[in-house]
């Protein structure tokens, strides 16, 4: 069963082309273009891992973020944050305070990111052990 | 020294006259009193004689003192007379006061003038230091007070004439004039800055300390206290001005980056798709483009590189322009413009370019985002001493939370954004230019599907810009 990816962005072509590269990877994904969105999509969708943008309408990423980790079952997942103000950002403070797994500044690599969530995943399915692992 | 020729001779001849005289007179007396009494009458002869003698030298003495060439300094012409010695030595009592007299009158001459001159450098020294615009104060090397201008008292919210300002009190400057003074080897001049209540409003001050020291030895300090609120609201408007560039420029490219990964590494397939994704390339580059000009067109503006040159201008004629130019794009949506012009002659005193820019900025603007068929009204009268200028279009309107923002920079109302490109920075150029070089202002009404009206006012007549800073009025010619 494919690893189920929640993207979440309100720039309409980033979300395309993360969607495309994840979908050609072999991911099942859900788009959303603001926070509250993505949130209620999380809700039933159940995501292996979330890549987020940072600034968003109506609930932010980080928002975001805090609410997954909040949540019982999708507490341990990935949250992957994309945002244009990295140097503004503190990453070590998002990863300790935010608990986000990875900061991604634009531009990025699509590619990159792909590899970034598969190398999270494996590493989830290896402190789970075998038998909660999902496959791509 | 006095010849005896001169003047004892007579005294001493009357003086010898009468004593023979008398000598006789006593004896003739003894053998004959007419004899005696001629001798006497010799004597008093004598005597008279002698007293016009001393009496006619005594007017000559006093002629030749009263005389031009006397007090010139020139020795007398003519006879020298019987006081000619004594008023010799007089004269040249006289010269040597007079010169004495003259060098003093010089010396206090040039010290009255040094004390004229210091005088008013202290004046001007003074009067700089109270026009300075900053706190100044100057201490002794042990810390007391020794002068401070009227900001500096006003600062500390002291009266004039307060001479119980300890500056002990005053923790930022102590430690500052501490240091300035114990360490003096490592420079000679400090600084620190520190929040300070003025106003009921915490503000930032930085206060630098120099000192003057002579012959290696500490004199004195003078402190400025300087209020940087504005240098730090430029700063903070600066750096969020550089981030909300980068991250305007980060946004497209990072669109670009995405789609040409995609692209070479084939994830896209099909043709029409490819094509899709170079097409929005190449709109994302013209929107980089478009966005880095705003921005330097801005940003010279703002930054006064370019030259404002305000001419005088009927308004009418400036809004007729701007609608022409605007006209095509109207046309090709079918967009119909009203112009309701004043039928009066409004005289304006503007840049004709950066105004007539600001003007095409709003028509513009109102032509995007009205759709197909709509109208656009554009209205100007007199109000009182200003020209009143409204735009009205009747396109997708302004949601209510947007509008306080809609002058911000590179803000885009989120509803608007896929109707048509822009860079968030074409209203924000507007305000500028009206509110700040032509000392107008703008006000925006809208409703979301109702249109929107924007109503500008700029002062009518040549009148000088005046910017109110920090409650002084500053002419801006």
């Amino acid at each position: 069963m494919p690893s189920r990816i929640l993207v979440c962005d309100d720039e309409i072509h980033i979300l395309r082309a993360v969607s495309m590269k994840l979908r050609k990877s072999g991911f099942s994904v859900e788009t959303c273009n603001n926070g509250e969105d993505g949130w209620n999509c999380a809700l039933h969708f159940a995501p292996d891992a979330i890549v987020t943008d940072y600034q968003m309408p109506v609930l932010n990423g980080l928002e975001l973020c805090q609410r997954v980790r909040a949540h019982e079952t999708m507490r341990d997942i990935p949250v992957f944050l994309l945002t244009a103000r990295g140097f503004e950002l503190d990453h070590e403070e998002m990863k300790s305070r935010y608990l986000v797994s990875q900061v991604i500044v634009k531009p990025f690599s699509p590619r990159d990111l792909v590899s970034a969530i598969q190398k999270h995943l494996d590493q989830l399915d290896a402190l789970r052990g075998p038998a909660d692992s999902p496959q791509t | 020294m006095i010849p005896a020729s001169s003047f004892y001779v007579p005294i001493l001849t009357t003086s010898a006259a009468c004593a023979i005289g008398t000598a006789a007179a006593v004896y003739f007396r003894l053998h004959s009193a007419e004899a005696a009494v001629y001798a006497l009458l010799g004597c008093l002869l004598c005597g008279g004689v002698t007293c016009g003698f001393l009496r006619q030298q005594l007017l000559l003495a006093r002629q030749r003192i009263r005389s031009p060439e006397f007090s010139k300094g020139h020795r007398n012409s003519g006879p020298q007379g019987l006081f000619q010695p004594l008023l010799d030595e007089f004269h040249a009592l006289t010269n040597t006061l007079q010169a004495d007299l003259e060098s003093k009158d010089q010396a206090c001459s040039e010290l009255e003038l040094r004390s004229r001159i210091r005088l008013k450098t202290a004046q001007r020294l003074e009067h700089a230091l109270q026009c300075v615009g900053h706190a100044v104060v100057v201490t002794d090397t042990n810390g007391e007070l020794q002068y401070c201008n009227r900001d500096f008292l006003t600062l500390y919210q002291a009266t004039d004439g307060d001479e119980n300002i300890d500056i002990d009190q005053i923790e930022p400057l102590t430690s500052l004039l501490r240091k300035t003074s114990t360490r003096l080897a490592a420079t000679n001049m400090r600084q620190t800055e520190f929040d300070h209540s003025c106003d009921g409003e915490m503000v930032r001050y930085r206060a630098t300390s120099n000192s003057l020291v002579v012959d290696g030895t500490l004199q004195s300090i003078a402190t400025v206290i300087r209020d940087i609120r504005d240098q730090r609201k430029q700063q903070s408007r600066h750096a969020e001005f550089v981030s909300a560039v980068c991250h305007e420029l980060k946004t497209p490219m990072a669109s670009i980056r995405a789609y040409i990964e995609l692209l070479l590494d084939e994830d896209v397939e099909e043709p029409e798709e490819q094509r899709e994704l170079f097409t929005f390339i190449e709109t994302q580059v013209d929107r980089l483009t478009r966005l880095v000009n705003n921005m330097l067109n801005l940003t010279r503006i703002e930054s006064g590189v370019i030259e404002i040159q305000r001419q005088d201008c009927e308004l009418n004629d400036v809004i007729n322009k701007a609608m022409d130019v605007t006209q095509a794009p109207a046309d090709e949506k079918r967009i119909v413009c009203h112009r309701s012009l004043s039928g009066l002659f409004m005289p304006i005193h503007i840049d004709r370019d950066l105004f007539g820019q600001a003007l095409i900025n709003l028509l513009s603007n109102a032509v995007k985002y009205t759709l197909d068929e709509g109208t656009i009204d554009v209205k100007s009268r007199v109000d009182g001493q200003r020209a009143l200028i409204v735009i009205h279009d009747t396109g997708m309107g302004i949601p209510a939370e947007s509008l306080p923002h809609i002058f911000d920079r590179f803000y885009r109302v989120p509803e608007n954004k896929s109707v048509a490109p822009g860079t968030g920075l074409g209203l924000s150029l507007v305000h500028y230019i009206v509110t700040e070089l032509h000392n107008g202002t703008i006000e925006v009404e809208s409703e979301v599907g109702q249109g929107t009206r924007f109503l500008l006012t700029v002062p009518l007549g040549h009148q000088n810009a005046r910017v109110k800073k920090h409650n002084q009025q500053v002419a801006i010619d």
